[in-house]
């Protein structure tokens, strides 16, 4: 089996980033009519849709907290997003994993004291897997969340990082994903205080090696909480240029 | 269905006092484990591990099967956790949440980690392959059931005896336990999970927390390392955010608490 060059010589990869370089995001808050708030993000190729309801009343009575909202989040790939079409079963470990990822970093992120006897729905929706599926997905339930207007204690930024013959990778793609030998490391940073809310790794790095890795990744959070950031300005201008009306 | 006693303010206040002076509720200093026993069964692949007051089961068996058709080359191994009334009073069969989170663990730290060498276990390209399955039940949940069902679960595959097998172009002989010697399991590395526990605003930290101590955690992490200073996997989602300097802190200190469990293990396996 051939071994496809991850990094070339020259210090360019696959898609033709250098070793630090984050893929183009594109992002835009309220595209959906119906949801509380809603986003849409590209990173790359990888495409997310998120909604959000909430605060809302929990669906089941029994579980209603009396002191803070309950967070319920549902990950769906769709079959059409990677190359192979592929149906996943709703109840597919790997999709409960990522939505019970999302949800813990929310759960810390939302201040949920605020929302007391209700929950807060956020549905992501996978259209195309061109890896980075859960940091993709925090990032657009974070402005998916502010677009909804619910409060947060900050933005949660997330990023990948990996390793590719002794170099330290940002935000690796499904080839380089799926490459048995390259580490992949997901951080969720709270920018403002600079903490790490999500961090998961699978797959060897060496204990000296994880340090660079982990501040490459937590130095592109603080890119895309850029990116987030000028998201939200825009749609708030756009609303309130329809407001001035 | 009883629903779980959550401990009263005033234990939880007890043993964060106790933390902020640098003391453990069970007497153990912040860095300590529990003891750790692993004892082996009546056969090859079981194994029980007691951390503290946890016990684990870990059971590994084989058959033959088809491979994936994707995987034709590849065995298959398959990680189910299993809680019982047994292990804590509010625990019942329909609370699933904590087997996937245990399930899930293991299938990263041992299968994602490529701990076991699943191309070891191909008798017939295509047709037969040896699908392992890794029972772990957990008979006693006294606090950090990951680290416990991890210990047990590498220890278990360590152990585990397959009967050999003669491959003859495209026909296998499976030779019987008593006609052949059974041959051990293909295991690159040895994954270890090292858990942490953080209170107060996350800047409190022990390690293998016991129950009391996970039920007022505000934050959790777990490292897994294995003897070569490899981290294999890192584990923190939800709860308070912790800073890149615990986070430093607490893989240095995993990775000299991997040696002393490594040490455990190997005692354990080749008893």
């Amino acid at each position: 089996m051939s071994r496809q060059e991850l990094l070339s010589p020259e210090g360019l990869r696959v898609d033709g980033r250098r070793a630090n370089e984050l893929r183009r995001i594109l992002c835009r808050a309220s595209v959906l009519n119906t949801a509380d708030g809603s986003a849409y993000y590209e990173q790359g190729n990888t495409k997310v849709l998120v909604a959000v309801f909430g605060p809302r009343e929990p669906r089941a009575r029994g579980q209603l907290q009396h002191d803070q909202a309950i967070i319920n989040v549902e990950f769906n790939i769709a079959p059409f997003s990677t190359s192979e079409r592929r149906k996943r079963s709703k109840g597919d470990k790997r999709l409960l994993e990522i939505a019970s990822f999302v949800r813990q970093t929310f759960e810390g992120a939302i201040q949920r004291s605020v929302y007391a006897r209700s929950q807060i729905d956020i549905y992501l929706h996978l259209l195309q897997h061109d890896g980075g599926t859960l940091e993709t997905c925090i990032n657009a339930a974070t402005l998916a969340l502010v677009d909804a207007g619910i409060s947060m204690d900050d933005y949660v930024c997330a990023c990948t990082a990996g390793f590719i013959d002794e170099t330290p990778v940002l935000d690796l793609n499904s080839v380089e994903e799926s490459s048995i030998e390259t580490p992949d490391l997901t951080v969720a940073v709270l920018p403002r205080s600079g903490n790490i809310a999500l961090l998961q790794m699978e797959s060897k790095l060496h204990s000296t090696k994880l340090d660079s890795v982990m501040e490459l990744a937590i130095e592109g959070c603080k890119h895309i909480h850029k990116k987030l950031d000028d998201a939200v300005l825009a749609a708030a201008n756009d609303l309130a240029e329809k407001l001035s009306h | 269905m009883v629903a779980e006693t959550e401990p009263s303010n005033i234990e939880t206040q007890f043993l964060l006092d106790a933390l902020q002076r640098g003391h453990r509720t069970d007497g153990r200093g912040i860095y300590d484990y529990r003891t750790l026993k692993i004892t082996g069964g009546s056969t090859s692949g079981l194994v029980t591990v007691q951390l503290g007051q946890t016990r684990v089961l870990a059971r590994v068996s084989c058959t033959v099967t088809r491979p994936y058709p994707d995987r034709p080359t590849e065995g298959i191994v398959q990680f189910n956790a299993e809680m019982s009334s047994l292990c804590a009073p509010h625990v019942d069969h329909t609370m699933r949440s904590q087997e996937v989170t245990v399930t899930r663990m293991l299938e990263r730290v041992l299968r994602q980690s490529r701990a076991i060498d699943t191309e070891a276990l191909c008798i017939v390209a295509g047709h037969k392959v040896w699908t392992l399955r890794v029972d772990v039940h957990i008979l006693d949940d006294a606090g950090n059931l990951v680290d416990a069902a991890a210990i047990a679960a590498i220890c278990a595959l360590r152990r585990f005896r397959r009967p050999d097998v003669t491959v003859d172009g495209e026909t296998a002989v499976i030779h019987d336990m008593r006609d052949r010697n059974p041959v051990p399991l293909s295991i690159h590395h040895t994954p270890v999970c090292v858990s942490f526990a953080f209170f107060g605003a996350g800047e409190l930290m022990v390690i293998d927390p016991s129950l009391l101590e996970e039920q007022a955690r505000v934050s959790w992490f777990t490292v897994t390392l294995n003897a070569h200073k490899e981290v294999c996997a890192l584990n923190k989602a939800g709860g308070v955010a912790l800073t890149h300097e615990q986070i430093k802190r607490c893989v240095q200190v995993a990775v000299a608490k991997v040696e002393e469990i490594n040490e455990k293990i190997q005692e354990a396996v080749n008893a």
